[in-house]
C-alpha cells in the first residue's frame, strides 16, 4: 500500500517554460549569460539567496497567473505542434516522389546484384582481403546511390558469408578476450599434461562442457557449432572435439572443410540462372557456402589456439617453468622441516634418563636451523637441467640436504660425480660441477601434439569397472588378555579450607540448640 | 514555497535560458556537482523538521534528483522502520497528521477484517505538512541559489569565458 514518494520540484513550471521558449512564446532573455554573471558573481550567495526567496514570494502572490500562463503556454505549444505537423504533410508529395526513387534504385541494383554474383564468385578465391572488391564488384556504382556504406557491408556479409566477415573482423584487430581466455586455458591443459602430450581426455571433456553451456552473447556455444556443422554437412562431433582442443587429424579436416569449401564455390559459379534444371538453387548452395566457411573458421580458430597453447606450453618450459616449480617445491620443503627439526631437537635433549636439557635443546635447534639455511641458500644458487632437478627431487630429504650441500661447497672432483649421477644415463652427462639450465636445458625444436585416446579410455573403463574385495584379518589378543593393569599408589594431599565451618562452629559456640523431633507412627507400632 | 520561472526576473527563468545553449557535458557536470550538496542541504533540512520517531524515518528517505531542468526534493521514496514498514506506507500520515479516530481498515491475524482507530501514531491533522513540506519551503531558495552559483562557476571552469 505504499503510496508514491513525496517529490517537490523547486522550479514550478519548468516545462512550461521550456516549451514556452521552443515554440516562440516566451522571448528568451538577450543577455542570459549576463545576467547569469549578475546573479552568481556580482550579488553573491546571501543576495542571490534572498532574490530566490522574492521570487518565491511572487510565486506564491502569483499563484493563479502563473498557473493560467503555463497552462496557456501549453495549450499553444500543442496548437503550434500541430501547425508544424500540418505543413509536414503539405510536403508529403515531394516525399513520396522521393520514396519512389528509392524504391527504383534499389530494383536496379537488385538486378545488376544478380548480374554480378556470378562473376564474383568466380573471381573469389576465400581470401579475406577480396571482401572490399566484392563489395565493389557486386554494388559497382550503386553503392552510393542505394544510401551509405551499411547495406552494401549487409550484403557482402550475405554474398561472402557472415563466419567470414567475422573472422575478417578477428583477423584485423586485436584477438578477442575470449579467445585469448580460451588459449590460456588450453595452454594450462598442455602444461598439466606435461612436455609434448597433448591435452588429457578429461580437459577436452570439460572444455566440451563449457561449450554446452555457454551462453553468454559473442561466446562460441555447442549451439553455434552445431549449427555451422549441419549447415554444411558436416561432421558435428569431430567440430566440437576440435574446437574443444582434440588437436588429433584437425590438419586434415582443415584440408578437407577448405576442398568442400571450394566445390561449394564451384557449384555457385557454375550457377546458370536460365539453365537450371537438376541443379539446386543458389540460395541453398549460398546458405551451405556460408555454413562450410563459418564451419572451417572455427576449425581454424581451433588450430589456432592449439598452436598458441602449444606455443605457451613451450614458453613455460623454456622460462624454466619447471625448474622454479621444482625449486618452490624444495623451498617449501625447507619450511617444514623446521618444524621436524624441533622435534628432533627434543629426543635429542632429552638424556637417557629422561630429563629434559633446555641448553642442549637450545643448542642443537641452533646448529640444525644453520644447516637449514645453508641448504636454503645452496638451492638458490643451484643450477640444474630439468632432468637433474626432476632427479635430485625424488631422493629422500636427508640425502637431498647432504647432496646439496657438497654440490655447492664440496670439492670440484665430487661435484663431477654427482651430477653425473643425478643425470639419466644416455643424456650427455654434465662433467662440469655447475651445469647452467641454459647449457643443460635443450628445449626441443618443435612441439607436435597428439592425442591417443585409446589408451586413457580403456584405462578409464579398467578403472571404473565395479570391484568386490574380502580381507581377511586375524587377530592374536593373547598378549592382551594377559596384561593387567599394574597397581599404582598415589599420595593424595587434601587441602580443605575449613575456615567458613569453624567460624560456624564459633558462632553456634556456647549457645543452646534446640532440636525439635516429632514421632510419627506410620503403619507399625512407635518404637 | 517554490520558485516559478514565468514571474518577472526570476533567477531561474535566467538559470534556463543559459542552460539551453550549454553542451550537454558542461549540463552534466552542473548536475553532478550540484546533487550531492543539494542533497546534503535537503537532509539536513529534513532533520531540523523531526519531531517524533516516524518522522525521523522520513528524514531519512529524503533525496534530491536533478536534471537539466530542475531540481526535485524527494521523500519517502525508500527505507523502511525497523518493523520492515517501508517508510512510504506510513509516508502521508506521519506528513499531515492524523485525526485520533480516523479508520484503519486492518485484517486481524486469523484473517478477519475490521476497523481499528488510527490512536495518537501521526498526531493531529496539518495541511501545510509536518517535515517534508516546511523543510522544502525553508531550503528551496538556498538550493536554487547553490544551483545557480554551480551551474555559472561550473561553466566558467569549463568553457573559461561564458
Amino acid at each position: 500500500m505504499a503510496r508514491k514518494p513525496i517529490e517537490i520540484p523547486i522550479g514550478v513550471d519548468a516545462g512550461s517554460f521550456e516549451k514556452g521558449v521552443t515554440s516562440g512564446i516566451i522571448e528568451p532573455l538577450e543577455d542570459a549569460k549576463d545576467a547569469l554573471r549578475d546573479l552568481a558573481e556580482d550579488k553573491g550567495p546571501k543576495k542571490l539567496e534572498d532574490q530566490m526567496r522574492d521570487a518565491q514570494k511572487q510565486t506564491e502572490q502569483l499563484k493563479d497567473e502563473t498557473r493560467a500562463t503555463a497552462d496557456a503556454i501549453d495549450r499553444n505549444f500543442k496548437s503550434s505542434y500541430r501547425q508544424m505537423k500540418a505543413s509536414a504533410e503539405d510536403a508529403s508529395d515531394g516525399a513520396n516522389r522521393s520514396l519512389h526513387k528509392v524504391s527504383d534504385t534499389a530494383a536496379e541494383a537488385s538486378g545488376e546484384l544478380k548480374q554480378n554474383l556470378g562473376e564474383t564468385f568466380s573471381s573469389f578465391r576465400g581470401d579475406l582481403e577480396d571482401l572490399p572488391q566484392i563489395a565493389q564488384d557486386v554494388f559497382g556504382g550503386l553503392a552510393g546511390s542505394v544510401g551509405g556504406i551499411l547495406p552494401a557491408i549487409g550484403l557482402a556479409a550475405g554474398a561472402a558469408g557472415i563466419g567470414l566477415l567475422i573472422n575478417a573482423f578477428n583477423e584485423a584487430g586485436e584477438e578477442s578476450d575470449e579467445f585469448k581466455a580460451k588459449a590460456a586455458e588450453l595452454a594450462q591443459a598442455y602444461i598439466d599434461a606435461g612436455g609434448d602430450a597433448a591435452p588429457a581426455i578429461e580437459d577436452i571433456a570439460a572444455a566440451i562442457k563449457e561449450l554446452a553451456s555457454a551462453t553468454e552473447d559473442g561466446e562460441t556455444s555447442l549451439k553455434d557449432l552445431r549449427k555451422a556443422a549441419d549447415g554444411s554437412k558436416s561432421d558435428f562431433k569431430e567440430l566440437a572435439q576440435a574446437y574443444a582442443g582434440n588437436v588429433e587429424g584437425l590438419d586434415a579436416m582443415i584440408a578437407a572443410g577448405k576442398e568442400r569449401e571450394k566445390q561449394l564455390q564451384d557449384e555457385a559459379t557454375a550457377y546458370d540462372e536460365s539453365n537450371r534444371q537438376g541443379e539446386r538453387h543458389l540460395g541453398i548452395i549460398t546458405d551451405e557456402l556460408d555454413a562450410q566457411q563459418s564451419y572451417n573458421a572455427y576449425l581454424g580458430e581451433a588450430r589456432q589456439l592449439a598452436d598458441e597453447a602449444a606455443a605457451a606450453e613451450r614458453n613455460w618450459r623454456e622460462a624454466g617453468g619447471e625448474e622454479l616449480a621444482i625449486k618452490a617445491q624444495l623451498v617449501g620443503d625447507v619450511a617444514a622441516a623446521y618444524d621436524g627439526v624441533r622435534d628432533a631437537a627434543i629426543t635429542a635433549a632429552t638424556t637417557e634418563e629422561g630429563v629434559f636439557d633446555v641448553n642442549r635443546w637450545a643448542e642443537y635447534v641452533e646448529n640444525t636451523k644453520v644447516q637449514i639455511e645453508q641448504y636454503q641458500s645452496n638451492l638458490s644458487q643451484l643450477k640444474l637441467s630439468t632432468e637433474q632437478w626432476t632427479n635430485l627431487m625424488e631422493m629422500p630429504d636427508d640425502a637431498r640436504m647432504s647432496i646439496v650441500n657438497s654440490l655447492v661447497s664440496g670439492p670440484e672432483e665430487a661435484k663431477g660425480k654427482i651430477i653425473s649421477a643425478l643425470t639419466d644415463a644416455g643424456s650427455a652427462a654434465g662433467s662440469s660441477a655447475q651445469v647452467s639450465f641454459e647449457e643443460g636445458f635443450t628445449p626441443k625444436a618443435d612441439v607436435t601434439v597428439n592425442t591417443d585416446t585409446s589408451e586413457s579410455e580403456a584405462k578409464v573403463t579398467a578403472l571404473t569397472q565395479p570391484r568386490e574385495m574380502t580381507v581377511k584379518v586375524k587377530l592374536d589378543t593373547s598378549e592382551l588378555d594377559r596384561w593387567r593393569p599394574p597397581t599404582r599408589e598415589v599420595p593424595v594431599v587434601l587441602v580443605v579450607d575449613s575456615s567458613p565451618l569453624s567460624r560456624a562452629i564459633d558462632r553456634q559456640d556456647g549457645r543452646t540448640v534446640t532440636v525439635n523431633v516429632e514421632g510419627r507412627r506410620v503403619g507399625a507400632a512407635w518404637q | 514555497m517554490r520558485i516559478s520561472l514565468l514571474v518577472n526576473g526570476s533567477p531561474l527563468a535566467v538559470l534556463a535560458t543559459v542552460m539551453r545553449g550549454l553542451p550537454s557535458d558542461v549540463k552534466r557536470e552542473i548536475g553532478s556537482r550540484t546533487r550531492g550538496p543539494a542533497a546534503d542541504m535537503w537532509r539536513d533540512e529534513l532533520n531540523q523538521h523531526v519531531e517524533t520517531r516516524l518522522q525521523g524515518a522520513v528524514a531519512r528517505s529524503g533525496a534530491v534528483s536533478v536534471t537539466a531542468r530542475n531540481i526535485t526534493l524527494k521523500a519517502g521514496a525508500a527505507g523502511a522502520l525497523s518493523s520492515g514498514t517501508p517508510v512510504g506506507d506510513i509516508l502521508y500520515g506521519t506528513e499531515f497528521g492524523m485525526r485520533a479516530d480516523a479508520p484503519i481498515e486492518t485484517v486481524s491475524r486469523k484473517g478477519k477484517p475490521y476497523k481499528r482507530r488510527a490512536g495518537a501514531a501521526f498526531g493531529p491533522r496539518r495541511r501545510s505538512g509536518k517535515t517534508v513540506f516546511p523543510a522544502a519551503g525553508a531550503v528551496i531558495a538556498r538550493i536554487a541559489s547553490f544551483w545557480v552559483q554551480t551551474a555559472y562557476r561550473t561553466t566558467a571552469e569549463k568553457i573559461e569565458r561564458l
